[in-house]
């Protein structure tokens, strides 16, 4: 067996026209990508909308794609920015959210009682609590956990210095821990 | 103190090691829906055929360097062939250099009137054709009443390098200039209110230097074979006017001169209309000269 091909070779070969490149890139981050979205934004329409989005954003800048960065957090970045133009959209349907997100990202929508109970019959309890942290270390905790990216990647993708990230990290590993020991 | 636990605790959520991070990717599951990953799969397909079809298209971005370049470089020959074989405007020309006589090898010939080397001459008022726009027609007025080279024209001729042979020539031409000069200035004294009036139009009026100055000549011609003076320009009312007053002043020789030289001028002059004006007298004295002429 040959050794695995890595995200950016596999990129790299997508834009030399290798479709089979990029059915492998996009078999091994779709899941990751998809419930990134899915638990930011709380809503499985908007999320598989954001989702497409971002896929066709990174097969029509192909052509463009250089290797300056791992290809996940490449991914990763292209998924955050299409939450906050998601969401700078949504802002003025949103005026009474409690949370004011640092770098955009606005408190979950489903962060009503009823939505929230719904998503714990749904739902394992931890992904429930997740889904009730702040955003920014909600994005956090997702970006490790599922995206599997390290703390200065975080803060490459979140567009926030390596302290900040450890900061949001810590405080979302705290508080689930806190929750879960209750 | 809380950071320096937290870390711990932080390093190992890093590693995966933690139950917290087991749980939840046992928890996770959820996968993008069917549709969505055949959607997005075919689009990949899709941006992959379509880039073909633009690399093979013949307006592609590939062709526009070269055709650019090999565009520009056509124009540019043409252009410099085209410029080699247009004539220059004389114009524009800076003014002939007027080459020494000897140089040439051609035998010099002179003008019968003015001895002055007609070839010199020639390349004198071309020279003067060529830089008349700059110089201004007013201040060549000056010498438009004599014939042969002007003073400023002698003056180019000068500046310019001559062989000995040349020099020679030149000398003898200003010689027979000298007394032609004289005569000019001569002329200039008794012309002068000729002039005045001559010069306004041509100032006004650059095209019509040529007839005004072939008139004055043709009056220092005339002067210079002894004719009288108001003879070419006068008005033949006029001069015969003058002529009366002569005669009755007591000019009496004088008045018959002019009257032969108005004889000469017009020779089919009406005898009546001369009785009309002129003494009997006079006009016998003068007549009788030419009733014996050849018509």
């Amino acid at each position: 067996m040959g050794k695995e091909q890595s995200d950016e070779q596999l990129m790299l070969d997508y834009r030399e026209d290798d479709v089979s490149a990029f059915e492998i890139l996009y078999k091994r981050h779709k899941g990751a990508l998809y419930r990134y979205l899915l638990r930011q934004c709380g809503n499985q329409s908007t999320a598989e909308e954001l989702y497409q989005e971002v896929w066709m954003n990174l097969i029509n800048a192909r052509q463009r794609y250089a290797v300056k960065a791992k290809f996940t957090t490449y991914l990763f970045q292209m998924a955050h920015n299409r939450l906050i133009d998601h969401y700078r959209r949504q802002k003025p349907a949103n005026p009474g959210t409690s949370e004011t997100p640092v770098d955009g990202l606005p408190a979950r929508q489903q962060e009503q009682p009823e939505q929230q109970a719904l998503l714990h019959e749904q739902t394992d309890k931890i992904v429930a609590m997740v889904e009730t942290l702040p955003p920014e270390q909600r994005e956090a905790f997702l970006l490790k956990e599922e995206a599997g990216r390290s703390i200065q990647e975080i803060a490459e993708i979140t567009g926030v210095n390596t302290e900040t990230a450890k900061s949001r990290l810590r405080y979302a590993v705290h508080k689930l821990r806190q929750a879960l020991s209750e | 103190m809380s950071q320096d636990k937290q870390d711990p605790e932080l390093k190992e959520t890093l590693q995966g090691k933690t139950e917290l991070s087991q749980r939840y990717r046992r928890s996770s599951r959820e996968q993008p829906p069917a549709h969505l990953d055949e959607a997005i799969l075919a689009a990949s397909r899709r941006a992959v055929k379509s880039r073909p079809h633009l690399a093979s298209s013949p307006f592609s971005s590939d062709w526009h360097v070269p055709v650019s370049l090999a565009a520009v470089l056509a124009l540019c020959i043409t252009l410099v062939v085209t410029m080699q074989e247009r004539p220059v405007d004389n114009a524009l020309q800076p003014p002939a250099q007027v080459q020494p006589a000897a140089a040439g090898g051609e035998e010099q010939k002179y003008d019968a009137r003015t001895n002055v080397p007609v070839k010199l001459e020639g390349k004198v008022m071309r020279e003067q054709d060529a830089m008349a726009p700059a110089a201004g027609l007013a201040g060549r007025r000056e010498d438009s009443g004599a014939y042969g080279p002007t003073a400023s024209d002698i003056a180019t001729v000068r500046e310019q390098p001559l062989s000995p042979e040349a020099l020679q020539k030149k000398k003898r031409a200003e010689s027979a200039l000298r007394p032609l000069r004289q005569k000019k200035n001569a002329l200039r004294r008794e012309m002068g209110a000729n002039e005045k009036i001559i010069a306004p139009t041509v100032m006004a009026k650059p095209e019509t230097a040529l007839p005004e100055r072939r008139v004055s000549r043709e009056y220092a011609e005339r002067m210079a074979l002894g004719i009288s003076s108001k003879e070419p320009l006068a008005k033949p009312e006029e001069w015969l006017k003058s002529i009366d007053q002569l005669w009755k002043q007591g000019n009496k020789q004088e008045a018959a001169g002019e009257l032969k030289a108005f004889m000469r001028s017009y020779p089919g002059y009406p005898v009546e209309k001369l009785k009309i004006v002129l003494a009997e007298s006079l006009l016998k004295s003068v007549v009788n000269d030419f009733t014996d002429r050849p018509e």
